[in-house]
């Protein structure tokens, strides 16, 4: 009678089928832009496509002069600054909101949670008029203080289970011994949600990393990484397949690389308690 | 001694302490300005009349209102955010429903692993998953191979007016109901597993345990995924963009893209978008509303 959902019992041909299945539906589409990042221009235009070619970087080395260097400059600047302001402003907030019980906190928690969910195209047309009116469209500034209006709502949400999930008795044995509230964040609530925080902070950064609809509507020039990638392939003529697959591989990096971290909270991210 | 501090600091119970405004205000001024000044700031802009291309028209009134009620376009895009909402939503919430119920207690070893590859697709960049796609469907590319192999002609997804929507659903599903499978799979990780095995010494099959155990108890949670999912569902832009820029003609042409299209890239009537972004607002607010007080309520009666 356990057999069907036995916790020990190995699997069966028809799960490990429809495993396969699934992971590769998933994978596919992926491992082929990787492969076809590794094919010269010629070979990407093959018909039968080819499976089989002699691969080559030459796409990586083209891509390095039309655009790499400063996409990936402006997203690193852009996303490494958004995410430490949003550290600095959004942790002690965050804490406050798990620690403290003061009046309206259920209600600030729902406006968080407006804002997080609030679609761009809602807001995009005051930003534009805004930083227009002020002459900052195209700056590293606008783009930054309008991330932060997205990733503190998200950093916050998400941190303050990190705070929450801290034994309460540390920080008032720290309390009676006479220390600050300050004190007792920065030493002590910090370090040990660190971990948590840890994780967070990556998702906050992934997020602005792949951002692409602000950093379109705010600047031109400052094309930060996923436009550069984007402009590729709205190319007038044939869409050079090498070079963009090539961009979207190297795009893609981040978020692979930080992706068990991300796992932990995607499950947060998405289910309200 | 303690005590002396106590009567000095107040309760040493954290929960008690007034707001330290210290570490409250700076993130909170912030968000409350950019708040109000963006949801004022759209509601504004869209009784205005500004219009880059005409500087020197002004003034306030509804007429951005009502020429929204007579834009063909407008509606068309309504339309189809309306039917990729619908078809978005569903979709990946059927199929990761379907594929977490059927991967739910198969593979208890392999399961953290399996995850990561689940959760893949959701945390790559729209726009990288909008080239991908558009590599995968093109014209000479490998999904006309795998279909030429069957005997069918070739297609062009993406700009056949009848295929692209289709085409382009296709992509945001791939993206995200495998993150949804993964969502529904710790929910009912979290079901107590003597439920479960309670059911099954009664002699329930696996179905029956899903249809009369599993699913109720995890119906508050899924709640929560389809709301995020929804939330989800209403950023078109990147995706759609990337993909087919809204053509053929405007069959993939959500409000997003419309309002971005008017109000900031080709037309410059800067008012007239934000009276769209206003009609999205209400929209958002209205299922955001709806859904919140269903939540709570589940939770109170639980």
């Amino acid at each position: 009678m356990t057999r069907v959902f036995s916790r020990r019992t190995g699997a069966t041909p028809f799960s490990l089928v429809g495993l396969l299945l699934i992971l590769s539906v998933v994978l596919f589409p992926i491992f082929w832009v990787v492969l076809t990042s590794f094919q010269r221009e010629v070979d990407t235009i093959q018909w039968p496509p080819r499976l089989l070619f002699t691969p080559t970087l030459i796409n990586y080395r083209k891509i390095l002069a039309i655009g790499l260097v400063s996409g990936l400059k402006n997203s690193l600047v852009v996303a490494c600054i958004t995410t430490a302001i949003t550290f600095l402003l959004g942790s002690p907030f965050a804490y406050l909101i798990a620690r403290h019980s003061f009046r309206y906190r259920e209600n600030i928690r729902f406006w968080i949670l407006t804002l997080r969910v609030m679609p761009p195209i809602v807001v995009i047309v005051p930003f534009i008029f805004l930083w227009f009116k002020l002459g900052l469209l195209d700056t590293y500034l606008a783009l930054v203080v309008t991330y932060l209006t997205f990733s503190l709502p998200l950093f916050v949400w998400l941190s303050v289970e990190c705070f929450r999930s801290i034994p309460e008795e540390v920080e008032e044995a720290a309390f009676l011994e006479g220390c600050s509230l300050g004190r007792v964040f920065v030493n002590i609530s910090i370090p040990l949600a660190l971990p948590g925080l840890i994780s967070v902070l990556f998702f906050t950064f992934i997020f602005i990393w792949n951002e692409f609809f602000f950093a379109f509507a705010l600047t031109s020039q400052l094309q930060t990484l996923p436009l550069v990638v984007a402009a590729q392939a709205q190319s007038v003529y044939a869409v050079p397949w090498g070079t963009t697959s090539a961009f979207t591989v190297i795009l893609s990096i981040p978020p692979v690389v930080l992706l068990s971290s991300l796992v932990r909270f995607l499950a947060k991210y998405f289910i309200i308690s | 001694m303690a005590s002396v501090v106590l009567i000095f600091r107040g309760s040493p119970d954290l929960r008690l302490r007034r707001i330290y405004y210290p570490f409250f205000l700076p993130a909170f001024l912030l968000l409350l300005f950019f708040s109000v000044y963006s949801l004022l700031g759209v509601i504004v802009l869209s009784f205005d009349q500004i219009d880059l291309r005409r500087p020197d028209v002004r003034g306030f009134s509804a007429l951005n209102y009502l020429r929204l009620m007579r834009d063909g376009r407008f509606w068309n895009a309504i339309k189809v955010s309306f039917l990729w909402l619908l078809a978005t939503t569903s979709g990946s919430m059927s199929i990761g429903l379907a594929i977490a119920l059927f991967l739910f207690r198969r593979f208890p070893v392999a399961e953290p692993l399996v995850s990561v590859f689940l959760v893949l697709p959701a945390t790559l960049s729209r726009v990288g998953v909008a080239l991908i796609w558009k590599l995968i469907y093109r014209t000479f590319g490998i999904l006309n191979y795998f279909l030429s192999l069957l005997g069918l002609e070739l297609v062009s997804f993406l700009t056949e007016p009848k295929l692209a929507f289709i085409s382009v659903t296709i992509v945001d599903i791939w993206q995200w109901s495998f993150l949804v499978s993964f969502l529904c799979l710790s929910l009912l990780n979290s079901i107590p597993p003597n439920y479960i095995e309670e059911a099954m010494v009664e002699g329930a099959s696996r179905w029956e345990v899903h249809r009369f155990i599993s699913l109720p108890m995890i119906s508050r949670g899924l709640l929560s995924v389809f709301f995020m999912k929804l939330v989800e569902s209403l950023r078109t832009f990147d995706l759609v963009y990337n993909l087919t820029q809204g053509g053929p003609g405007i069959t993939t042409e959500t409000l997003d893209l419309y309002a971005f299209y008017q109000g900031v890239t080709i037309g410059g009537e800067i008012s007239y978008a934000a009276s769209m972004s206003v009609v999205m607002l209400i929209f958002t607010l209205v299922v955001l509303t709806i859904l919140w007080r269903y939540l709570w309520r589940k939770k109170e009666e639980e």
